[in-house]
Parts: structure tokens; sequence; C-alpha cells
């Protein structure tokens, strides 16, 4: 299965990038490439919210939020592509390191590069983002 | 003139000089005895108390001496002052003691001079009895002038004297209650209700520490009286007000928290008689010679011997002394664990008739149980304590807890349906302790336990817990065990006794000296000095083989080679009846009533008992035959033909088949025989009855052993799978599923494999709560019996409504309408089982919840409950009603709510299901929290605390903090705030909702401007663990909030504005009500357990706007 990993430093107290990746609904401020994040499923499943994306604007893309209890980590996972993010902060004395990494099924391994690019761009967007608080 | 101070340490001046104490000890702690003990005293009556552990003669030579001593020291500086005649000694009159003019004082009511005494201990550096006694005495003497003369300032007005006193008093006296309580109300009175309140937290730390107890009710009652009056304000208008810029408005010493919250400290001593162990003692003490009673045959000499049973107690009187040290604190109503261990033989049981017979000598109850010694159900030793007690208590009481007793008493009740494990283990301990403290209601009452190190996990489990519940009552336990095997569960268990303070005696038998085994063989028999030196011999010091040795030379017999020998040699002796129910004793390997004993021997039990009795191999007690002697039972087992033992086994099988509690015996008398394939099936019944009294750790070694009997049985390893998802082994359970499943679609049965699959989805949303694998588990189900085509509507209907739940719990909502629909065409609507009707109305409500149909979801909730009740199972009750209560919540209707909330707590009493009673007490506090009643609500949480603190649970009293510290929150309450959620985020595995708990604490910090503090906290959030059931994205939006806080008290109000009204927006964002719904139903499912509610946003968002409003207009708390 095709998987990455990337990370950037901020020098954000680590509240302002906790905030970031704890509220859903503020993805869409940082993560590329989504037009806006909307509570629940709406596709009517099981999916925690719903990622509406800027090229297909109409095109819902539930997904699932877990929050794990060691790592401080969130697992955001959709439920349509099976990409899984896992999403790390990490305290440093002056700042914060984001980390992710990235799992992308077999049948996605087209879209590696993309989400590469993708990740690389949010992970600029978020340290930017939580500095800026 | 001799001037003699004993208050503080023991001095003696005359005119102003001190003088030189005699080398002599003895002779000093004598001028102290005589400083006591005012006027002239006989001779023997000083040496005898004085010197208590010699002769006579020895103490009255040892006076001698000291008198020489004390004489040589005093006579130059105050000749005349020792008086000492022929027979009686003492001071002169006119020696001026200290404590004697406090004692003046004192019975002349001139308190203040007895107070003058000063606060010393009475001879400190004496450790005597009499010393400890005397000591005691004068405390308790002085803590009482300083009380009166404290009370008396009060009632005068002087409350500082007052306190004075009172403060004395405490220090003197620091775990008496009285005092402390004492001191309380004067501080309070005297306006300082935070002192007050820190003399309470002392009180409280220093009972836990040293004995291991909680305040009394008094004494918390006040505590707490006095906490919401230190900080009392107005109830706030729907938010907190603002920090004062001014500085800190709640009192700096803060409220104390509950008294019983759990430290990590470490434990003071503990108070109380804790024995030493016993070395090998010195000469034997008590009567010399045989007693009179029960005889046994002829000894050589023509005189019968008596009894083993009827020798007396010899050598022992040190370890009987310490067992009645334990016993007259237990009869004050401080109950505690005894324990005595020794090696097989050493005299642990002749050690505990002793006692027993004490005991009820002076009117307390005796009840006992012992470990058997071949394999048994789970807590057998307590079913026979149990038992013991219903009969002599005439039968069952009637209250609604003996029913949790039926699964330790399927003879006497009825069972009931089954319940999680972990229910109705809970509901049997309090069920247990229950009994108990009926039986010790007019008497003090003991419990035997036998043989610790051969019992079974579930019942050392209950000891510790017996012991736990126990301590405030008239009931001592005393357990036997041996020191070998080493277990880690009796040392766990015994090291937390001695933390708690609750173990009362701890006996080591030694081996007995020559002359406590001389006076022993004495007492058996009329035997030469030759005679007794060879029993000596022989015995090594071992009471056991000491009396058989001497029963065989008494009777002309020669010293046997060894106890099996000896054991040999008596049975031979025994006409063939006598034999055949020692044989039949012997192969059941525990205590057999007479009828039992009789109908598995085929003998008259009345003619062939005596013979047995009087060559000391059986003993009747209490209408129950046992051996001796473990050893003389392997002994007599050990002579038995193999044929023969085969075949008594394969009998006592067959007289225990149909006997629910006794399969697991069965099982063993049948693996004995070497019938394993039958022991194995009867292992898993065994397993099964183990499982109903919550014993889990023995049902899994009984199904180990039953899948090694009944290898490639699905059976035995799908019930094994399930005890370890009850166990909270997940990964085990899934790896035992994963090989059961092959064996059962190699079987080929569909419902098999079908049921084998609604299993693995019980786990699922039972122990482990993972309700999307359950899902998945009840669809594999139903294909199963669909592929097969089989109809099989009983099991369908359990799939289909287990699978509607999971689907309401985590999944699809349609799914829950598609297989509501489903089960009302197997089943019927309403389903008669009301298992299912209870499980599908439980759907209905969760699924309508989910959708914001909160009024909707009250009836379907309500119904659950009631089908819960026709099921037996008040478990269901509460969560039904627990549902309908959070229904009625979410709509405002918080009466009703509480109404509800009310009715589940009826239900669930008196059920031992102490954790649901204090969930229940919390939700409660919830309620009245939203009502606007917070007083209501405090007390509501701190009975949940004392609920909590019953069951000695940190996890659960860790929550109770932090809803109590949520409450202090919404009450304007900062301080005890903080101090609530620190002590419950300290317990750091407690599902608390940490990084909730954590910004409230963080929150309470910043209205109290302690802005730091407060910064740090929110540094901490950041790497706490976030479940999703702490709602993470209103988490956000609280940091926010508090930050906002922070920023106004650093005085950055632009920074401040801009943080509050990001707060605002979060929850604005969250208010809807399908937005609450969902969150809830994900609270649920990860805390797994209903809830009325933790977060309201619309209550969260009216205290942001206030702290907005307060900033923008400057409105100042």
């Amino acid at each position: 299965m095709p998987e990455f990993d990337d990370s950037a430093t901020t020098t954000a107290a680590p509240e302002e990038v906790w905030k970031l990746l704890y509220d859903p609904i503020r993805f869409a401020d940082w993560w590329s490439g989504f037009d806006r994040v909307t509570p629940g499923d709406a596709k009517g499943g099981a999916g925690d919210v719903t990622f509406w994306p800027q090229t297909h604007p109409d095109f819902p893309m539930p997904q699932h939020i877990l929050t794990r209890s060691e790592d401080h980590q969130v697992v955001v996972s959709c439920t349509i592509s099976d990409l899984v993010f896992d999403w790390r902060l990490e305290p440093l004395r002056l700042g914060t390191r984001v980390s992710v990494h990235v799992e992308i099924p077999e049948a996605e391994a087209a879209r590696l590069v993309t989400q590469q690019k993708v990740v690389r761009a949010s992970l600029r967007r978020l340290s930017e983002l939580a500095a800026e608080s | 003139m001799l001037r003699i101070r004993v208050v503080g340490g023991l001095t003696a001046e005359v005119d102003g000089r001190v003088l030189e104490p005699p080398t002599s000890r003895r002779a000093w702690a004598l001028l102290g005895w005589l400083a006591l003990h005012a006027g002239l005293h006989s001779r023997a009556d000083v040496s005898t108390r004085l010197w208590p552990d010699v002769l006579d003669i020895s103490a009255r030579q040892s006076l001698r001496s000291a008198l020489w001593s004390l004489r040589t020291a005093l006579d130059d500086a105050d000749p005349g002052a020792l008086i000492a005649s022929r027979d009686r000694v003492g001071l002169r009159d006119d020696v001026d003691v200290d404590v004697r003019r406090f004692r003046v004082d004192l019975a002349a009511g001139r308190l203040t001079e007895a107070a003058s005494v000063g606060d010393g201990d009475l001879l400190a550096g004496l450790d005597d009895e009499w010393v400890l006694v005397a000591r005691d005495e004068h405390r308790q003497q002085l803590v009482g002038v300083l009380s009166s003369l404290s009370a008396q300032a009060a009632d005068s007005g002087d409350l500082a004297t007052a306190i004075s006193w009172a403060r004395r008093a405490t220090a003197l006296d620091p775990l008496s209650e009285e005092s402390a309580r004492a001191l309380m109300t004067r501080l309070a009175a005297a306006g300082d209700g935070a002192a007050a309140l820190t003399a309470y937290r002392r009180l409280a730390d220093r009972l836990r520490r040293e004995l291991r107890v909680p305040p009394s009710e008094p004494t918390w009652q006040l505590a707490e009286q006095l906490r919401t009056q230190v900080d009392r304000r107005p109830a706030p208008p729907r938010a907190p007000a603002a920090p004062d810029p001014a500085g800190p408005t709640s009192d700096p010493a803060g409220p104390t928290s509950d008294p019983t919250t759990p430290t990590s400290g470490p434990t003071g001593p503990t108070s109380g008689p804790t024995g030493p162990a016993v070395g090998p003692v010195g000469p034997a003490v008590g009567p010399a010679g045989p007693v009179a009673g029960p005889i046994g045959p002829a000894a050589a000499s023509g005189a019968r011997l008596p009894r083993p049973g009827a020798l007396p107690l010899v050598g022992r009187s040190a370890e009987i002394d310490l067992l009645d040290q334990a016993w007259t604190v237990v009869s004050a109503g401080h109950g505690g664990l005894a324990l005595v261990h020794g090696d097989p033989g050493i005299g642990k049981s002749r050690l505990i008739t002793e006692l027993c017979d004490r005991v009820r000598g002076s009117g307390g109850r005796v009840a006992s149980g012992a470990a058997p010694d071949l394999a048994g159900a789970p807590l057998t030793p307590w079913a026979e304590v149990c038992t013991a007690l219903i009969r002599q208590l005439g039968g069952l009481p009637t209250a609604a807890w003996v029913s949790g007793l039926a699964p330790l008493l399927p003879t006497y009740l009825p069972g009931s349906p089954p319940s999680p494990p972990g229910h109705e283990q809970a509901r049997l301990s309090e069920s247990v302790v229950a009994l108990l403290d009926r039986a010790c209601a007019g008497s003090p009452l003991l419990v035997v336990v036998e043989d610790l190190h051969a019992a079974d996990v579930a019942s050392l489990t209950l000891l510790s817990y017996v012991i736990r519940r126990m301590g405030d009552s008239r009931v001592m336990v005393v357990a036997t065990r041996r020191e070998r095997p080493v277990r880690d569960e009796l040392a766990t268990l015994e090291q937390a006794q001695r933390q708690r303070g609750l173990l009362l005696a701890d006996v080591t038998l030694a081996v007995l000296g020559d002359e406590a085994v001389s006076q022993l063989a004495r007492a058996v028999g009329r035997l030469n000095p030759d005679r007794v030196a060879q029993v000596v011999d022989a015995a090594e010091g071992n009471a056991l083989i000491a009396v058989e040795a001497a029963r065989a030379l008494a009777g002309g017999r020669p010293l046997p080679v060894g106890l099996r020998d000896a054991v040999r040699a008596a049975a031979a002796r025994l006409p063939e009846d006598a034999r055949v129910l020692l044989r039949t004793v012997a192969v059941a390997g525990r205590d057999l009533d007479l009828d039992e004993a009789e109908h598995r021997s085929g003998v008259s039990v009345e003619s062939a008992l005596p013979p047995a009795e009087d060559e000391g191999l059986i003993v009747s007690v209490d209408g129950r035959l046992r051996f001796r002697h473990s050893l003389l039972r392997e002994a007599v087992y050990a002579d038995i033909s193999s044929i023969e033992r085969r075949e008594r086994h394969l009998s006592a099988a067959a007289a225990l088949s149909g006997s629910i509690e006794r399969t697991a015996e069965a099982a063993a008398h049948l693996q004995a025989a070497g019938r394993t394939g039958e022991a194995g099936r009867m292992l898993v019944l065994a397993a099964a009855q183990a499982r109903s009294v919550g014993a889990l750790a023995d049902a899994t070694v009984l199904l180990r052993q039953a899948l090694e009997a009944l290898p490639g049985d699905p059976g035995p390893a799908l019930e094994l799978a399930d005890v370890l998802a009850w166990r909270g082994r997940p990964a085990d359970a899934r790896t035992a599923f994963d090989q059961v499943l092959p064996l059962l679609e190699a079987a080929g049965d569909p419902e098999e494999i079908a049921a084998a699959h609604l299993r693995f989805a019980d786990w699922h949303f039972g122990p482990i709560c993972q309700p999307r694998v359950a899902v998945r588990a009840c669809r594999k189900a139903l294909a199963v019996l669909d592929g097969a085509g089989v109809r099989a509507p009983v099991l369908r209907a359990e799939v289909l409504a287990v699978l509607a739940w999971c689907e309401a719990i985590a999944g699809d909502q349609r799914g829950v309408e598609q297989a509501l629909a489903q089960l009302a065409g197997v089943a019927g609507d309403p389903p008669d089982d009301p298992l299912i009707a209870g499980g599908a109305d439980r759907a209905r409500s969760f699924l309508l919840l989910r959708q914001a149909r909160f009024a909707e979801a009250v009836a379907p909730a309500e119904r659950a409950a009631d089908a819960g009740d026709r099921a037996g199972r008040p478990d269901l009750v509460y969560s039904g009603l627990i549902n309908a209560a959070f229904g009625l919540a979410a709509i405002g209707a918080f009466e009703e709510a509480l109404a509800l909330v009310d009715r589940a707590a009826d239900a669930v009493r008196d059920h031992g299901m102490l954790a649901i009673e204090t969930l229940i007490l919390l939700d409660r506090a919830w309620i009245l929290a939203r009502l606007g009643r917070l007083d209501d609500a405090a007390s509501a949480a701190a009975q949940a605390r004392r609920s909590a603190d019953r069951l000695d649970a940190p996890d659960l009293q860790a929550t109770v903090d932090a809803e109590r510290g949520r409450i202090a929150l919404r009450a304007g309450e900062h301080a005890a705030a903080v101090e609530l959620l620190e002590a419950a985020l300290a317990v750091e595995d407690a599902s608390i909702g940490r990084p909730l708990a954590r910004l409230q604490l963080a929150e309470a910090l910043a209205r109290l401007a302690r802005a730091d503090d407060a910064r740090a906290e929110l540094a901490r959030v950041v790497l706490e663990p976030v479940r999703p059931g702490d709602w993470p994205d209103t988490l956000v939006a609280r940091m926010a909030g508090v930050q906002g806080l922070i920023a106004r008290l650093d005085g950055d109000r632009a920074l401040a504005e801009k943080r509050l009204r990001e707060a605002a927006d979060g929850w604005r964002r969250r208010l809807s009500a399908i937005e609450l719904a969902d969150r809830m139903a994900a609270v649920m499912a990860d805390l797994g357990r209903p809830v009325i509610g933790l977060v309201v946003p619309a209550e969260e968002l009216a205290t942001v706007e206030a702290d907005l409003a307060g900033l923008i207009f400057g409105k100042e708390s």
C-alpha cells in the first residue's frame, strides 16, 4: 500500500495547532483542496463530517474522525476512498512540530504524487494559520 | 523534697537538682510506676505488674534488685522518699508528682490548673504495657480537660482562647474526630472557615494514612456544611462572574476536598494490633495434662487416651493472646482480618479451634469455611460460611439483597436471569456483606476461612472485598494458610489489608519448642521421660507428628516411622465400617455432611464414626465430618488401592450429579477416575457456574482444562473466548474465536455458526465496546442463516435486536429501521421475549435520540426499562430510564428527567450495584444543577462520593470528583472546583474526560485570577489523550474561551475579545440539536454507559457571552 510521511515546524504554540487539528469544521481553512467541511454524513451514513472538494463542490466525501488516545493523533479516514491521514502534534521548546502519515489504498495509488503535494501545502497552511492565531 | 515529673520524660529532682537516673532501666520504670500509683502496694502486685512474663519468684527477685538500684539513686538526695518494707513498697506521700497534682486539680474542677500539667506523653521513653495503658488514660483525661476549657471559653465568647484550647486537644489526639469537630466549629464561629476546613483536611489525611478509614458521617457532614458556608455566593445569573482584577475573591486556603480522595503518597504505620511474626516460643503455658472431656482408646497403662481434638492448646499463649487482642478490637466495632500461617501440621487449626471456643464462650458467633482439598466450585469457602450463617439465623432473612446470594447458594434460592459477569460479582459481593452485617447485629462475628493457599481466585477477591467493607463492623475474618505454595494474589491481598490498617493480627506459627512438645506428649497420655524425649525427637516441633507419636507410644506401640505409618496403623485398628467411612471422606476431599457421608459410604455414621474419632483421624464439627488434618487425609488416600479409588471417585461423581454448585467437584472426581471426556463436559458446566458468580478467572481455568479434555470440541473454546472477552482481554478473545470458527464451520451446523457470530457481537457491544465490529458480526450471523435457508426465529430475533442496537449506537441509521422491521417480522411487534423487546425499544429510542427527536425517544426508552424489569435485569432498567431521562433533559424537561433518574435509583437499590448507584447520583446532580438547585446538586454529588468510597474504586472516585468540580465551577465555587478537578485528574486512568476536566480546571484557575497556573494547565491539555467521547471539537471552543479569560488577566483586551469571540463562534456552531444528539451518542459509545449529559453548548455560549459583555462593557464581578 503506498504511504508517505511529512512534517513541518511552526513557531505557533501547541494550543493553536491543537485547536486547528481538533476542529474538523476548520479543516477547510488549511487543508488544501476542500471548499468546506460540514458536520455529519451528508450521504446519510455513519461519517463524522463531510468534506466538500473544491474541484467537485457537489460531491460530498464523508469522513470518519478518530482521535486516538496515544501520541496525540487525529486520524481522518475517508469513507469513500479509504485514504487515511494520521495527523500528530508535538510540542517543542519554541513552537510545535506537526507530522502526518498518509496511507493510500492500492486502488487509489495513482493519487500518491498529488496527495504528497496536497499534504505539503496543507502543512504549510496549517503552520501559517496557527501562527497567525 | 523529691519532685517527680512523669508527663514528658520521667525526671526526678530534689531542690531543683535533677537526679541522675539509675543504670537499671527497670529501676527507673519502677519509679515511674510508683509515681503513678500513690500509696503503698504489695510487693507481689508490683512485681507482677512490672515483670508479667516470668515466674513470681523471678519477678520478686527482679523487684528487689530494682529497689536496691532506686534506693541508691534516691537516698542521698531524699532519704526516706522510697518506702520498702518486707511486704509493701511505695513513695512517701509528700513526694510531689505532676500527674498526681493533675488528678487532684481535675477532681476539684480546677481545669486551668490541670491543663498546666503539659502535653508530653506520660513516661515518654518507656514502652511497657502498663505504661501504654496509663498513657492513653492520661491523654484522654487531658483531652477532656482541654475540650471542657475550650467549651467554657466559647460559651463566654472568648473564641480565641477557645480555639487555643481546642488546638491543644487535637494536637494531643490527632485521630480524635470529636476534638477535630470541636476545633472546626470554633474556627468557623470565629469566621475562619478556611482554617476550619484545613483542620478537617488534616484529620482526613491522617485517618486515611494511619487507619485507612474516612472520617465518620458527622465529621464529614460538618465539613460539607462548612464548605458551603465558606465559598457560598449568590447564585450567578447563568454565567460565573468575571474575575476581579483587584485579586482573588475566594479564600486562598480553599475548601478541602472530600476526605477520602485517594492519594498516592506513602502510607504511614497502621495503628491497631498487628502482631509481629512470632518466633520459637519459650516454655509452654497452660494446663499440663489431659483435659477432661471426650476420651479415646486405652493407653498401655489402661487409662484411656484423650481424643486429639480435646488436647489443650500448648505453647501458643502468645499467639492466642494476639488473636484475643484482635478480637477485642473487633468487638469494639473495628472489623478486620487476622492471618495465621505456618507449615502443615504446625497447629494452625488447633489455634483456630481455641479461638472459636473463646469467641463462642464470650457470646460471639462463628461461621467457617475451607478451601477444599479436591478442586471444587469457586467460592466454596464462602458458600460454607453463608450456609452456616443462614442456619444460625434460622433461615434466609427477608430482604431484597438475599436474591443476590442465589448463584452462591442455588439450593436455597432460585436463580435469576443472567446479568453481565461484573454485575453478578458486584451483586453477590454486596449480598455476602449484607448477610455478614445481619449476622453480627446481635453479637460479634468470627468468620474462619481455612487453607487460603488452596483457595480459588474468586474467594480471595471476595475476601478482600468483605474485609474492606466490614472495617467498621464487628466482624473478624481469620484465615489460615501455609507458607507454600507462594501465591501472588495472597501476597497482594495481605499487603492491601496491611496498608488499610485492616490486618489486625499476623501470626506465624513456628515449630514448638521442646518443652511445649513435651507438655503436649504428656497431655496425650502417661509417658515416662524417655518416651517423652522420643516424641520430642520425632516431632521436630510439629504438633501433628508429636500427637501421633505420643499416641503410639502411650498405646504401647512402637514409634511410627512417619505420619503415613501412624495413620496406617491407626486405620488398621478400626472396624471395617469405620475404615469405609474413612476412605469415603478421604476421596471426597472436603467436609461431608453426616447424611452425605452415610449416603456415599453406605455405612451407618452413628456406629462408624466414634472409633474413627477415637483414633484421632476424623472429627465432627457442626454436623460435618473432616479429617483432623489434611495430611491425615492424604495418608489415608494414598493407601487406597487404585481400583477402589477409581470406584469411589466415580461414585462421588454420581452422587454429585444434578447439583449445580458441585459440577466442578464432580468433574474433578471424573478426572481422578480417568473419565476424561465426561469430565470435560462437566468442566464446561462448572465454568458456567463459575461465570454465574462472576468468577471469571476460575472459569478460565476450568475451560482450559475442558479444552484439554475435549480437543476439537468447539464448545469449550467458544466459552473460553466469551470469558476472555468479559475479562477485558479482547485480543485473546478474538484469537480464541478465530480458532473456534473453523471447527464450527467444519461441523456444518448453521445455527451454531450463527450463534457463535452472535456471541462475538455480544462481546463488542458489551465488555469490548466496538459497535461497528458488532454490526459486522451480526451481519455475518444473518448471512449464515440466510445462506443455509434456516429460519431459526429465536436466534434470528436475538441477532436482529443486537444489530438494531449497534446500528443505533454507531452505525447507519437506516440500518436500524431495517433491522427493526425484520425483527417485527420474525418475532412480532412487540416480541414476547422481554429481553428482545427491550433491545428493540432500546434501539428505537437511541435512534430517535440520534435524530434529535428527543421527546419521541422517551416512550420507547421507558418501555425498554419496563422490559428489563420483567426480565429481572435491573441493569437494563437503569439504562432504559437514563436514556429516557436524557431525552427529557435535552428538551429542558428537567423535573420529569429527575423523576426518571429517581426511578432508576429505586430500581437498582439493594441489588449490590454500587457503581451504578454512584453514577445515578451523578446524573441526579447534573439535572439538579440545571434546575439551579446547586446546593442539592452538590449534596447529590457528595453522596455519590460516599458511595464511591464504599467501593474504594479510584476510577469511580475520580469520576465523581470531576463531576463535583464541574458543579462547583457552575456555582462559582472556583477554589473548590480547582481542588476537586485536580483530585480527579490525579487518577491517571480514570475515564473522566481528561481534556475537558483540565480545561475546566484552567477556567477555574483563570476565574481565580491565577493566570500563570491557568496557562500551564492549557499547555497540559494539549498532551492529554483525546477520545471520541470527549467531543473534541467542543474542546476547541472551550480552550478559546479560557484563553480569552487569561488574556484579560494579562491586560490584553484585544486578544481577550478575539478569543472570546472565537469561543462564542465555536459554541454557536454546535447549537443544533442534531449536533448534540450525535455527539451524545458518541459519548455513550465511548463511555460504554448511558449519560444524561456532559456539555450543553447553549449554556457554554451564554457563559462566554457574559464574559464578553463583561469585557466590552467593563462589567466587574
